[in-house]
């Protein structure tokens, strides 16, 4: 056993120079692609997608998807999928704004009384990791396909959402203290891109310091020889569902706190456009391959190709066809970059 | 192995009417309804069949017997068409261990793309005859689902992604053909009267998504059950590289399921269309969710290779049941999605039970 570990690890140290290169030289390519799309961005819209306003504008609409696309980048990385993220991160704020209001009309916390800034704030990010759990368990215990359980979940969080608004209302009138994390600064930094930065760091830091986060990529790579050599399978594929969730509570915050009121049409499409992102970002569909920081320039990607479509109004559904080519021309180029 | 019960003991009786032995007869008879009985009770889709009966007769008491006039019983296989079309596409794509979450945007293009055909004021083209416009649906839902077949069997691309990506796709092209006239996505009306007879009427008074229904049932159950090509596509499902090894084109098997999946995507919305004589973006809501719904209900297994249609086709009839049940009874959107939703889980479940029982 000792010696075949040994083995193992003699055997990554002399694969790890070229596999370094070549990872270097995909986000090498990313970071170009980045930057010719800013180019084009600012020609296109006439220095306008430069102009501060926008670029702030920007970086906060990046911050939602971003963080959402980090947990969905763990789940990938394990060759799983999670459709459920939309709903899910719709269900955290609509109760989190419904416990917090201070409309007695909508307020659903006991007898009335909204609960506190703090207490909303935990119970938030643990509804969504509860939900993300559920998936976990469906996914690794009882054994179901990850596309059906999330896409139910999807319907159930969402259904749930609906109820929790008392049937699809607005539910304004949440505490002023609690947009700070959506609309504060420190310094120049709004609070949302800190609160970004902070969970991709945690996010790369987990993938690839802790033994945690290289089952992930084992169990992603291989299943059969991620079980052999020892790993706890069930449990990495419960967790990667877990985090996935943490990181939808996360944004579920910042999206409340930006609008200060709750909605079950808070975010449209979140689903497709955090996949998008992370297989922008060079994550193998099939799980076991890529990284954080090819996540981040895709989420980037996508944030800057929205962002100038609706600077040149582009019609919405004009949108639609491009940001699908974007979509399929991605995943193209990512399987034939593993063949 | 008949699934329906109940009717086949009848088909034995006419020959023997006049023959003056009637105490033989029945005795025959009541032989051949107890084997008939027992090949049902034990076929795989009989449980299913009771949830469908059961359900039925819930919905008919909650209702005070609203659900189960005959009128509203046909409406439920009506409205049912549609999605059985999707379905059997659909179930040719999952029993390949594939999903095909693109024949909403696939329907919706085929609509509109009529819709702008058919009509003066949305297209530019000017009216083109009804049969050079449905020809124009059928070859462009065939054609998606081409592309997805391409891309899955030769790229090797999941199917989850590219599929998500065409329906997204087809959906903005499908707003786009809308939008052609007002600028903004509009419902395209004033189609040709005679489109009525694919949604409303029928050939002697059966109405045509009815006789749509069967035949789609039946030639998907034809094509799986009795064909090479319908065994090929259980091997691929099963296990490719045994199938591959075994001589079977699994990549043209692969791509022939999208391309039909398409085109029965295509007729669902020709079906749509006819029935409200209209065209829209907005015509077939969540068609993807709904037949995958049936499938799975249906108890095909999401990871291929087992599944019959008559599960299927009981699927498509207990998706169908609990949407009109719903709507009759009085739940809103929302609330029927929270349903829907529950059931494809426990649906799943079951599924995932059953495979785990067999050590598969």
């Amino acid at each position: 056993m000792l010696e075949s570990k040994q083995q193992g690890s003699s055997l990554a140290a002399k694969a790890k120079p070229s596999r370094r290169r070549r990872l270097d030289r995909e986000l090498l390519i990313l970071a170009i692609v980045l930057i010719v799309l800013i180019v084009v961005a600012s020609i296109v819209t006439g220095g306008l997608f430069l102009e501060a306003n926008n670029v702030r504008n920007l970086l906060l609409r990046t911050c939602i998807v971003g963080i959402v696309a980090v947990g969905q980048a763990f789940v990938m990385l394990s060759s799983g999928i999670d459709l459920s993220v939309g709903g899910n991160l719709i269900l955290a704020s609509c109760v989190g704004a419904a416990l917090m209001t201070t409309d007695p009309r909508l307020n659903i916390a006991p007898g009335g009384v909204p609960i506190s800034v703090g207490a909303g704030v935990i119970l938030m990010i643990l509804i969504a990791s509860v939900f993300g759990a559920a998936n976990g368990f469906s996914v690794s215990r009882l054994r179901m396909p990850p596309l059906i359980v999330t896409l139910a979940m999807w319907q159930i969080t969402y259904g749930a959402a609906y109820q929790a608004t008392n049937l699809g209302q607005l539910i304004a009138n949440v505490p002023e203290s609690f947009g700070l994390l959506g609309q504060g600064t420190v310094g120049v930094m709004p609070v949302p891109v800190i609160i970004f930065i902070a969970v991709v760091v945690v996010g790369y830091l987990i993938l690839t310091r802790t033994s945690f986060g290289l089952s992930i990529y084992s169990v992603g790579g291989s299943e059969s020889s991620a079980w052999l050599s020892g790993i706890n399978i069930k449990r990495v594929r419960t967790l990667v569902y877990v985090v996935s969730g943490i990181c939808v509570g996360i944004g579920s915050l910042i999206a409340l706190s930006r609008t200060l009121c709750g909605s079950i049409r808070m975010v449209v499409g979140l689903e497709m456009d955090s996949i998008a992102a992370v297989v922008i970002g060079g994550v193998s569909l099939f799980g076991g391959r890529g990284n954080l920081i090819g996540v981040v320039i895709g989420v980037l990607i996508l944030s800057v190709i929205n962002n100038t479509m609706t600077l040149t109004e582009v019609l919405p559904w004009h949108q639609d066809i491009i940001r699908g080519a974007v979509i399929l021309g991605a995943v193209v180029a990512n399987s034939i970059r593993t063949r | 192995m008949t699934g329906a019960p109940g009717s086949p003991p009848k088909s034995s009786s006419p020959n023997d009417a006049g023959d003056g032995r009637p105490a033989n007869s029945s005795r025959l008879d009541t032989n051949r309804f107890k084997k008939y009985a027992l090949t049902a009770v034990r076929h795989e889709s009989f449980v299913l069949v009771v949830i469908l009966a059961l359900l039925m007769v819930a919905f008919n008491v909650i209702s005070n017997r609203l659900f189960g006039r005959p009128e509203n019983l046909v409406n439920i296989i009506i409205q049912s068409s549609t999605r059985s079309l999707a379905a059997v596409g659909q179930a040719l794509v999952i029993l390949t261990a594939g999903i095909d979450l693109s024949v909403g945007g696939v329907a919706i293009l085929a609509v509109t793309m009529g819709g702008a055909l058919m009509t003066a004021t949305a297209g530019y083209l000017g009216p083109v005859p009804v049969g050079v416009g449905v020809l124009a649906m059928l070859l462009v839902g065939a054609g998606f689902g081409a592309i997805n077949g391409l891309l899955v069997s030769r790229l090797r691309v999941p199917s989850l992604i590219v599929t998500l990506a065409t329906w997204q796709m087809a959906l903005g092209i499908g707003s786009h053909l809308t939008a052609m006239g007002t600028g903004k996505p509009a419902v395209i009306i004033e189609l040709p009267p005679v489109l009525a007879i694919l949604g409303q009427r029928g050939p002697g008074g059966v109405p045509t998504p009815v006789v749509a229904f069967i035949a789609a049932i039946a030639i998907g159950y034809f094509i799986l059950n009795h064909t090479t090509f319908g065994k090929s596509i259980y091997a691929v499902g099963d296990n490719e590289t045994a199938a591959y090894l075994s001589g079977v084109k699994t990549r043209n098997i692969k791509f022939w399921v999208y391309l039909i999946s398409g085109f029965c995507a295509a007729i669902a919305g020709l079906l749509q269309m006819g029935r409200v004589l209209a065209a829209s973006d907005k015509l077939v809501g969540s068609l993807e969710l709904d037949s995958i719904a049936a499938v799975v209900v249906g108890g095909v297994s999401l990871f291929g290779g087992s599944g019959s249609l008559i599960g299927v086709l009981i699927g498509v009839l207990i998706i169908g049941v609990i949407n009109n049940g719903m709507n009759i009874v009085g739940l809103n959107v929302w609330t029927q999605n929270l349903v829907k939703g529950s059931t494809i889980f426990a649906a799943v479940a079951v599924d995932a039970w059953r495979r785990s029982r067999r050590g598969g």
